[in-house]
């Protein structure tokens, strides 16, 4: 139900030029370092360290941008900055939707590699 | 963390389709762009429409690995992520723009959307071009076409300039040999005559000049010199000047003028060397000197540098004002004589000498040669030579004679 | 160093005023100029060296050059004022015997003599 707002296909396919095969590279992808720079997020704020917490979230960021999710950009914008703006507690209250937010998308992803992309 | 530690440098798989070995070989007309950004989603991304607009594409995960890549393949176009562990985006284009290498490599750097105060910052820093992260692919598109237009004309710019400094060497080389060749024309020093010593100077301002001097032998007891000065610089006059000592050849001068004379020989030159349409024309020292009667007879035109250095220790100057060759073409040159004693020493020389400037300006000028001269009247003559073209130098700051330096001077023994 | 001439009428001829270095490098800027005169049928020229700091081995050779152009054309070029160094270099060169030099302009004016 939620699967096919947490992002745009047809979008994020437009945005890679339609090729296909960049797209499921860049799922895959995705999928492997998504779960890592949340996790680094998470350690970072159990240390209390915002700027790391704040430059994974960047990374994070920058990969969600290639599949036009505007629900997790936006959550990931949001933890950057309270990382840079090294507000720790502002970035632990926003950790839990963005973890939620996150992980609808790769779920979807999921979904989207094992059908199969439709041309 | 690990991550930061590893270094991906990603660059063999599709990217190197033509199975280039170097990024030095700019023949073919495909350009290189080279990505470096830590995150494998976007750089992969980015790296497909680089591929898609057919660029060859390097690609980079980190900063450190950025640059060594950037350094050895010589990309056209090198778009870098801002924020990265260790050595991020600015950091990798100051170290650029410090290479003397690289320093002018086209780089467009990554910004997060809405932070324009990092294009202040990445300027100043040392980026070309600016693109975000959210760009639209027709931006994306955009800003790379024009990174790679501005780093093909600087790539063409480089080539010209190459080619031009190659030619010039070959120029120079060209010179360098023709110099050599008028050396070779300039009599070696030595004993002219038993009695009569010979030594020389020849520096040329450049690789040509238009100063000349040589020996004629008349009969085994008379003997001609001259010391001739083409005006101007350079290739040019050099060329006037051998053309002219070919006129002042023993055969020639006695088949045109009939005599050894040198105010007939000047009277004669004259005539047949008047001022080209450019007015360039020739000043002369010509000696002829009978060895038996040590008389010496003389006659200039528009030349200053006969000098005499007596071994009594005067020394006095002997031309008188004249017009130069090719002035006025009815011109007659008169013959003065003079007589020289045993000891004695004339130079023939160009005013390069004693014109030698210091470096706030100041002409060494005439007293000062003197003095040098005088300085050096106990030793051999050429060792004498040797001493004022030292001290000349001295005055000058350097070796370089900024005008054109001949001298020929010799010595009756003593 | 460069050059700048300008042209000023007399009774029966053009002073040339020139300011600066008579070079090589000045070189067809001083011959256009003097050209230009010749041209337009004038047939005695002054040289004001006065503000004439410098002139080299293609100066010296330029007032010849000039002198015997004008002279191709029953004119006449006179020099006016040559200053320390310049001098020098003139007398050396025994200039005035090919080309008159005054100190007065005065004199200058009145010192054409028509060709026979």
């Amino acid at each position: 139900m939620r699967d096919t707002q947490i992002f745009n296909l047809t979008e994020a396919l437009a945005r890679a030029d339609q090729d296909v095969e960049l797209f499921q590279t860049m799922a895959e992808l995705f999928l492997e370092h998504g779960p890592k720079d949340m996790a680094e997020i998470k350690t970072a704020l159990d240390a209390s360290d915002a700027a790391a917490a704040g430059r994974s979230a960047h990374r994070l960021k920058g990969a969600v941008l290639q599949f036009c999710a505007p629900a997790v950009l936006v959550a990931a914008m949001r933890m950057e900055e309270a990382g840079k703006a090294g507000d720790v507690a502002a970035a632990a209250d926003l950790c839990g939707k963005l973890e939620a937010e996150l992980s609808c998308l790769l779920d979807a992803l999921r979904q989207v590699m094992e059908k199969g992309l439709a041309a | 963390m690990e991550r930061h530690g590893t270094s991906s440098v990603d660059c063999n798989d599709f990217s190197r389709s033509t199975g280039q070995t170097s990024g030095s070989d700019k023949t073919e007309a495909q350009q290189t762009a080279l990505i470096v950004d830590d995150e494998p989603v976007s750089r992969a991304g980015m790296a497909a429409r680089l591929k898609r607009l057919g660029y060859r594409v390097l690609q980079a995960g980190d900063g450190k690995a950025g640059l060594e890549l950037l350094r050895r393949e010589r990309p056209d176009l090198t778009i870098l992520d801002w924020m990265m562990p260790e050595l991020d985006g600015p950091s990798v284009c100051e170290l650029v723009r410090r290479d003397p290498e690289v320093f002018s490599s086209q780089i467009i750097l990554m910004t997060g959307h809405d932070q324009p105060e990092q294009i202040a910052e990445g300027l100043a820093r040392g980026a070309d071009d600016f693109l975000s992260k959210a760009a639209s692919p027709q931006e994306i598109t955009a800003r790379v076409q024009a990174g790679m237009r501005a780093a093909g004309l600087i790539r063409r710019l480089k080539h010209a300039t190459d080619e031009i400094r190659l030619k010039q060497e070959a120029i120079e080389r060209e010179l360098q040999s023709a110099a050599r060749y008028v050396v070779s024309l300039l009599p070696p020093p030595g004993q002219l005559l038993p009695g009569l010593e010979m030594a020389s100077a020849y520096r040329p301002s450049s690789a040509l000049g238009g100063d000349l001097f040589n020996v004629l032998r008349w009969h085994e007891h008379s003997l001609g010199m001259y010391l001739l000065d083409a005006s101007g610089h350079g290739v040019s006059p050099a060329l006037r000047s051998a053309s002219f000592s070919t006129f002042l050849r023993e055969d020639n001068l006695l088949h045109r003028v009939g005599s050894s004379d040198p105010g007939a020989i000047l009277t004669e030159a004259n005539r047949q060397f008047p001022l080209t349409e450019n007015g360039s024309y020739f000043t002369i020292v010509f000696v002829r000197l009978d060895i038996r009667t040590h008389t010496l007879f003389y006659a200039t035109a528009g030349h200053n540098g006969l000098m005499l250095h007596r071994r009594s220790g005067e020394i006095c100057y002997l031309a008188q004002p004249s017009l130069p060759l090719g002035f006025d073409g009815g011109n007659v040159y008169h013959t003065v004589e003079t007589q020289l004693s045993p000891g004695d020493r004339l130079y023939l020389m160009s005013d390069g000498l004693y014109e030698v400037p210091s470096p706030t300006g100041e002409l060494w000028g005439q007293a000062r040669l003197e003095t040098s001269m005088r300085e050096a009247a106990a030793k051999p003559l050429a060792d004498a030579l040797a001493h004022a073209i030292g001290a000349a130098e001295q005055w000058l700051g350097h070796q370089k004679f900024p005008d054109d330096v001949a001298v020929m001077g010799i010595e009756l023994a003593g | 160093m460069s050059m700048i001439t300008k042209e000023r009428p007399v009774p029966n001829g053009v002073v040339l005023e020139i300011t600066g270095d008579l070079t090589y490098a000045n070189r067809e800027q001083f011959k256009t100029a003097v050209e230009r005169i010749r041209q337009r049928g004038v047939r005695y020229l002054i040289l004001n060296m006065a503000d004439v700091r410098f002139v080299d081995s293609s100066g010296l050779g330029l007032l010849a050059l000039v002198s015997q152009n004008f002279k191709l054309s029953q004119g006449q070029v006179s020099i006016l004022k040559p200053q320390s160094y310049v001098r020098e270099i003139m007398v050396l060169a025994n200039i005035q015997k090919l080309i008159p030099v005054y100190d007065n302009e005065q004199e200058a004016v009145t010192g054409f003599k028509q060709a026979a």
